[in-house]
């Protein structure tokens, strides 16, 4: 970043403050009024809450089959985030070490599900598996999230791989290792913290999704937003919203220590 | 037994011939620098060398045995990146130790043998830091303990010196021709630095455009080079236009298109060819004008350039043409040099005045 006396005249440095603590209060003002929601102590959303309680936490039992939900939206998370993750090992690996002809384009395509609305996904999605006959199952919903996650950990192990110079492994050649020593001694760990952040992000990103799954879930093959969203719609208590900070609370503590120790935000968003 | 052999090697990447005919020849234990100007293929040469380029032509053997089909792991060489190339996920006794831990040398033989070479380099107190936590200093030497350890055949060494500031370059540049002189290595360097090369190798090789343009040991590479660009590449050098205007058996006569002319003693071009006068600025001495005679030129300051111990003395002859004279500092006082449009005598040193031809095609000089 250019660091002449222009940009750290004080009127620009008061105007960047002021959109910085916008965005963050604008950001952040949700999460907040969702975690003191959750404490409210009436049956109504209502703010500020005139009494504190934590029953709330006690009814997200109450939620129709969350546990079960919550079980399958974990369980596909965790499968397509993995999936994800292994093509992203191989995607990457390609588009940076290799003399690919037409690299741009074939990133785009690799991440263009980011950039279609996901609406538009799984209305897609869910005709293709009809007409191959395989829609409404565990193995159409793991697919449909593979589509929804794969650009995430694609970006995160692209930006490490680009990071972590070549010459490292030419280096590992030279010094007697076999190609596929040194993919496991050198390329492997240097690719880490992009492989922890894809796999998080992927994971996150397939947890907590609703658009896409709306179209492939059917019965039984439930997930844990439609199942919170199928609750709001016919209730008006907090449940949902201690349910949603509970949540939050663990996400934040995965983030964080995943920020410590591998510093995976910077990679994300690299 | 040879250190090194490239045979007519040929390398094309794409559609660019990057590599034409290259052919060299490294005595074992010999240290010779690869110089020349970025693009004209010294880093590839290397990079054939140690078996990430495959030549479609020509061929490469390391101490004697042919490289062919040997991938980089098979060659036994030890490789020094510019960057160094350091491991940042292993500590520097597990980055030194990588060479040994991939030839299955384990246990108290690997530590002893990784002990061994950080003694080498003088950095054993450092074998558990990580090298995040080293100087540019400290990593070079460790990056040359690493490739060294193994035993290698051939040393190859990418820019060894150039990531280093000044002060620490000229060091380095000692300990690093004590350390190969002491190992016996054969070593290959490849550099864009002059100096460097002339300082480290026993022979440069001068490449330009994927060819060895002349390869030599550094002073007659330096004193009488086969060709201009040679000559304008090592080092500062001043070029006169001339034409042979008298030549017997023991003299010549060079004039200038204008008022000029100086002696030289031999020249193997006939009279009347227009041809390339060249001259090292530390081979004209600079006098005052009262001494002007028939063996000096006449010439006029435009600027001094104080170099540290040295002043580069920027002149025009008569006829405008710029010449560089080096000079001292006392010489500059004593002549008051510093002043600008004074009129000087340049006196050419006429053994060391060299003589090209005019045509790019034809490498003719007068060394016979």
């Amino acid at each position: 970043m250019q660091q002449s006396s222009e940009y750290q005249a004080r009127g620009y440095q008061t105007v960047v403050q002021a959109i910085s603590w916008f965005t963050i209060v604008f950001l952040l003002f949700p999460v907040l009024l969702t975690v003191i929601v959750s404490f409210n102590a009436s049956f109504f959303i209502e703010f500020p809450p005139k009494a504190l309680s934590i029953d709330w936490y006690g009814n997200i039992e109450k939620i129709h089959r969350i546990g079960h939900a919550t079980l399958i939206s974990a369980l596909i998370a965790l499968a397509s985030a993995a999936v994800a993750t292994l093509f992203g090992i191989c995607a990457s690996l390609a588009l940076v070490r290799t003399e690919l002809p037409a690299k741009a384009a074939i990133t785009a395509f690799l991440v263009s599900p980011i950039t279609i609305p996901m609406v538009a996904i799984g209305i897609a999605l869910v005709q293709f598996f009809i007409l191959i006959g395989t829609a409404f199952t565990w193995y159409s919903l793991l697919i449909g999230h593979i589509v929804l996650v794969l650009a995430y950990p694609i970006r995160t192990l692209v930006a490490s791989l680009t990071l972590s110079n070549i010459s490292l492994e030419e280096a590992a050649r030279s010094l007697g290792a076999t190609r596929r020593q040194v993919f496991i001694t050198i390329t492997l760990p240097q690719m880490t913290p992009g492989l922890i952040s894809g796999f998080i992000f992927a994971f996150l990103i397939s947890f907590d999704n609703y658009p896409i799954s709306i179209f492939l879930v059917r019965g039984g093959l439930t997930t844990m937003p439609i199942e919170l969203f199928n609750y709001i719609t016919q209730n008006l208590d907090p449940t949902p919203a201690a349910f949603s900070s509970l949540y939050i609370a663990i996400v934040s503590v995965i983030i964080f220590f995943a920020e410590k120790r591998w510093r995976i935000i910077s990679y994300a968003i690299h | 037994m040879p250190g090194l052999e490239l045979e007519r090697v040929n390398v094309w990447l794409g559609a660019q011939h990057v590599l034409k005919n290259i052919d060299l020849n490294v005595a074992q234990g010999e240290c010779v620098a690869l110089l020349g100007p970025s693009g004209c293929g010294k880093t590839t040469t290397l990079r054939t060398i140690a078996g990430f380029v495959v030549p479609q032509e020509g061929h490469v053997s390391i101490a004697g045995k042919s490289t062919k089909n040997l991938p980089p792991n098979k060659r036994n060489v030890g490789l020094v990146f510019q960057d160094y190339a350091l491991f940042p996920h292993m500590t520097v006794s597990e980055n030194v130790g990588y060479g040994l831990r991939m030839r299955k040398i384990d246990g108290s033989a690997r530590a002893q043998q990784v002990e061994q070479a950080l003694a080498m380099v003088q950095l054993l107190h450092m074998k558990d830091r990580m090298p995040s936590q080293l100087s540019g200093g400290q990593r070079q030497r460790i990056a040359l303990a690493r490739a060294l350890v193994t035993q290698p055949d051939i040393l190859l060494l990418d820019e060894p010196l150039g990531a280093l500031d000044r002060k620490l370059r000229d060091q380095m540049q000692v300990e690093l021709k004590q350390l190969q002189k002491k190992l016996g290595i054969t070593t290959i360097i490849v550099t864009h630095d002059q100096e460097e090369a002339l300082s480290l190798a026993d022979r440069v090789a001068v490449m330009f455009d994927g060819q060895i343009a002349e390869i030599g040991k550094p002073m007659d590479l330096y004193e009488t080079p086969s060709s201009l660009r040679v000559m304008e590449f090592l080092g500062s050098s001043n070029t006169l236009s001339m034409i042979v205007s008298y030549r017997d058996a023991s003299n010549a006569t060079l004039s200038g298109y204008q008022r000029y002319a100086i002696q030289v003693q031999k020249c193997a071009f006939d009279m009347g060819t227009r041809i390339t006068a060249a001259i090292r600025p530390e081979h004209i001495h600079i006098l005052p004008i009262a001494e002007l005679a028939t063996d000096t030129l006449e010439a006029t300051t435009v600027e001094c350039v104080y170099k540290g111990g040295l002043v580069e003395v920027h002149c025009h002859l008569s006829d405008g043409t710029p010449i560089k004279a080096q000079s001292d500092a006392s010489c500059v006082q004593r002549l008051n040099l510093m002043q600008q449009g004074l009129k000087i005598a340049l006196r050419l040193e006429p053994s060391r005045i060299q003589l090209f031809s005019n045509s790019p095609n034809e490498h003719t000089h007068d060394r016979t």
